[in-house]
C-alpha cells in the first residue's frame, strides 16, 4: 500500500513539475546510449577503461566552471567540459593500450586520478565548490535544465548513429581485434571510435547518477541483458528498456523519501543485476 | 611465379632469434604442411606470410607483393582463437566476420553475405551449427566454423595455425578431407606439431626448428624427425584412404 502510495503521489509530482518532466527526459535520453554502448563495453571488456574515463570527466567539468565563474566565460557549460575531457582521456588510454600495451594498467590509473586531481583543484579555486561537487560526483537527475536536454539529444544522436550504423565493424573489432585487421578494416580506428563513443555515453549518464556511480548504470544494464540473451542486438534492446526502467524507477523510489536518486538508481540496478543471475540460469537450464 | 616467396629471413623476438635464414617458395595449389616443435617458429612463419610482423632481415613476399597488400586474397586460422564463451555472437556471424572489408556497408548483413556464410559453413559440413551460440561450441566445431570463417571470402591461399589442435582423431581425418577436397583452387599451408595428421593429401613437409629444410611427404621417418626435434618422437603414421575414407595407423 505504501509503495502504491508514493507511485501515486511521484506521478502527481510529475505532472505538476517540470523539473520532473525533465529529468525523466533525462533518464530516457541517458537510456538509450546507456543500452547500446553498455553491451559494447561489456562484451569487449572495457569497463575498467570507462571508469577512467568516467573519473577523469570531473577535471573538464571543474576546468570549464573555473573558467565560466572566474573568468566570465558564462557560454561555457560543465558538460561541454565534460565532452572535452572524456573524449581526451577515450584517446590517450586508446592510444596506450594499442601502441603500448604493458603499460597499459598503469595508465588507466593514472588517467583516472590526475582527472579527479584537475577537477578537484579547479573546483577549489572556484566560488561555491561544495553543491557542484557533489552534484557532479553523484549526480543530481532534479537539476537537469532544457540546455542540457537538448545538448544530450546531440550527444545521443552522435553515439546511436554510429554505434548502429557501424555495429558490424564493432562488433568484428569486439570479437577478434587482429582478424579485422586482417579482413583490411581500420581495427585500430574502430576501437578508437568504440572508445570515444564510451566517452560519450560515460558524460550522458554522469547528468544521472554522477561520475562516481556511471560504471554501474554502464555496465549492470548490459550485463543484466546478457544473462538472458546470446546475440548483441537483443542484448543492447532489453539493456535500453532496463536502463530506462531503472532510472525512472530510481527517481520515483527516491522521491518521497528525498534520497539521493543517483544513489537509489544505482542500488537500484545491482538489485536487478543480482536477480537476474538467478533468474538467467532457470532460463537457459529450462 | 610462386605464391609465397621468403628468402633469407631472419626473424627475432626480442633479440632471441627464432628464424634464421628461411628460405621457402610455395607453389599455387599446393598443400604444404610445416611441421617442428613448439617454439620452432612454425607460428612466426605464417605471422611473417600474413604481414602481422616484419623480418629483420630476408623478405617475404606473396603474390608477388608485401604481405600487407595482399592480405585480403589469403584465408587464416589463428592458433588462439578468441573462445570467451560468454560472448554474445552465433556461428553464423563469425563466418560472416571473414566478409568483413569487403564493401564497406553500414548497418546490418546483406542477404548475400549471409548465404556465402551458410555455403562456407555447409562445405565444412557445419551448416546445422549457424544458429548455435559460438562460445557454447566445442572445440572441433568451432574451428569448423573458424575455418569457414576463413574460407567464405574465397581466399586463394589459406593459412591454417594448428587446425587440429582441439580436434579428436577422427575429427581431424575429417578435416584433413575437407582440405584436400579445396585442392588444386585453394593453396593451403598447414601448420601442426601433431605429425600423424601430414597424410597423403600433404603434397610437401616443410621441417622448421628456427632453421627450415623441406621434404617430399614420403620422407618423413623416425630418423628425420628425431634430427628435427632433437629428441627420438614415437610417431604414430596415418594413411587416409581419401578416396574411401579408409583410416590406416602403423608404428
Amino acid at each position: 500500500m505504501g509503495g502504491t502510495g508514493t507511485m501515486s503521489e511521484f506521478l502527481s509530482a510529475v505532472a505538476g513539475h517540470a523539473f520532473l518532466q525533465q529529468a525523466l527526459l533525462a533518464g530516457a535520453l541517458a537510456s538509450l546510449a546507456c543500452g547500446v554502448v553498455g553491451a559494447y563495453v561489456v562484451v569487449k571488456r572495457i569497463s575498467y577503461i570507462a571508469g577512467a574515463i568516467a573519473h577523469s570527466v570531473l577535471g573538464g567539468m571543474g576546468l570549464a566552471r573555473y573558467l565560466a565563474v572566474v573568468h566570465g566565460w558564462g557560454w561555457l557549460h560543465p558538460l561541454h567540459g565534460a565532452v572535452a575531457a572524456a573524449l581526451v582521456a577515450a584517446g590517450v588510454i586508446g592510444l596506450v593500450s594499442l601502441h603500448a600495451r604493458q603499460r597499459e594498467d598503469t595508465i588507466i590509473g593514472a588517467v583516472w586520478a590526475v582527472g579527479m586531481a584537475t577537477g578537484v583543484v579547479f573546483i577549489a579555486l572556484t566560488p561555491g565548490y561544495d553543491v557542484q561537487l557533489m552534484s557532479y560526483l553523484f549526480g543530481n537527475i532534479l537539476m537537469v535544465t532544457p540546455e542540457n536536454l537538448w545538448l544530450m539529444a546531440g550527444l545521443d544522436l552522435v553515439v546511436l548513429g554510429a554505434a548502429l550504423l557501424l555495429y558490424r565493424q564493432l562488433l568484428a573489432v569486439c570479437f577478434d581485434q587482429e582478424f579485422a585487421r586482417l579482413r583490411g578494416l581500420p581495427a585500430d580506428f574502430y576501437y578508437l571510435l568504440l572508445l570515444g563513443l564510451t566517452a560519450l555515453t560515460v558524460v550522458l549518464l554522469s547528468t544521472v547518477v554522477g561520475i562516481i556511480l556511471v560504471i554501474a548504470l554502464l555496465t549492470l544494464p548490459a550485463a543484466t541483458a546478457a544473462n538472458f540473451f546470446r546475440r548483441l542486438g537483443p542484448i543492447m534492446a532489453l539493456a535500453t528498456v532496463l536502463c530506462l526502467g531503472i532510472t525512472w524507477g530510481g527517481l520515483a523510489l527516491s522521491y518521497g523519501p528525498d534520497l539521493p536518486a543517483g544513489a537509489i538508481i544505482v542500488l537500484l540496478a545491482g538489485a536487478v543485476y543480482l536477480v537476474s543471475l538467478g533468474l538467467g540460469r532457470l532460463v537457459h537450464n529450462s | 611465379m610462386a605464391l609465397i616467396d621468403i628468402k633469407g629471413v631472419d626473424f627475432a623476438y626480442n633479440g632471441r632469434p627464432v628464424l634464421t635464414g628461411v628460405d621457402l617458395s610455395v607453389a599455387q595449389g599446393e598443400f604444404l604442411a610445416l611441421v617442428g616443435p613448439n617454439g620452432g617458429g612454425k607460428t612466426t612463419l605464417v605471422k611473417l606470410v600474413l604481414g602481422l610482423i616484419t623480418p629483420q632481415k630476408g623478405s617475404v613476399r606473396v603474390f608477388g607483393q608485401a604481405p600487407v597488400k595482399v592480405r585480403r586474397r589469403m584465408g587464416y586460422l589463428p592458433q588462439h582463437a578468441p573462445v570467451d564463451p560468454g560472448f554474445p555472437v552465433s556461428a553464423l556471424e563469425v563466418v560472416l566476420m571473414g566478409l568483413m572489408g569487403s564493401g564497406s556497408g553500414l548497418g546490418l548483413w546483406r542477404r548475400g553475405q549471409r548465404q556465402a556464410a551458410l555455403t562456407a559453413l555447409d562445405k565444412l559440413e557445419a551448416a546445422d551449427l549457424a544458429g548455435r551460440s559460438f562460445g557454447r561450441l566445442s572445440g572441433g566445431q568451432r574451428q569448423r566454423v573458424l575455418i569457414a570463417r576463413a574460407l567464405v571470402a574465397g581466399p586463394e591461399l589459406l593459412l591454417l595455425d594448428e587446425p587440429t589442435a582441439a580436434v579428436d582423431p577422427r575429427g581431424g581425418v575429417d578435416l584433413m578431407n575437407i582440405l584436400a577436397g579445396l585442392q588444386p583452387k585453394v593453396t593451403v599451408v598447414l601448420v601442426t606439431h601433431d605429425l600423424g595428421f601430414v597424410s597423403p593429401a600433404v603434397s610437401r613437409v616443410a621441417c622448421i626448428n628456427q632453421s627450415l629444410s623441406i621434404h617430399p611427404t614420403q620422407v618423413i621417418n623416425g630418423s628425420l624427425i628425431s634430427e628435427l626435434y632433437g629428441a627420438p618422437v614415437r610417431m604414430v603414421r596415418h594413411d587416409h584412404d581419401l578416396e574411401h575414407g579408409g583410416h590406416r595407423h602403423h608404428e
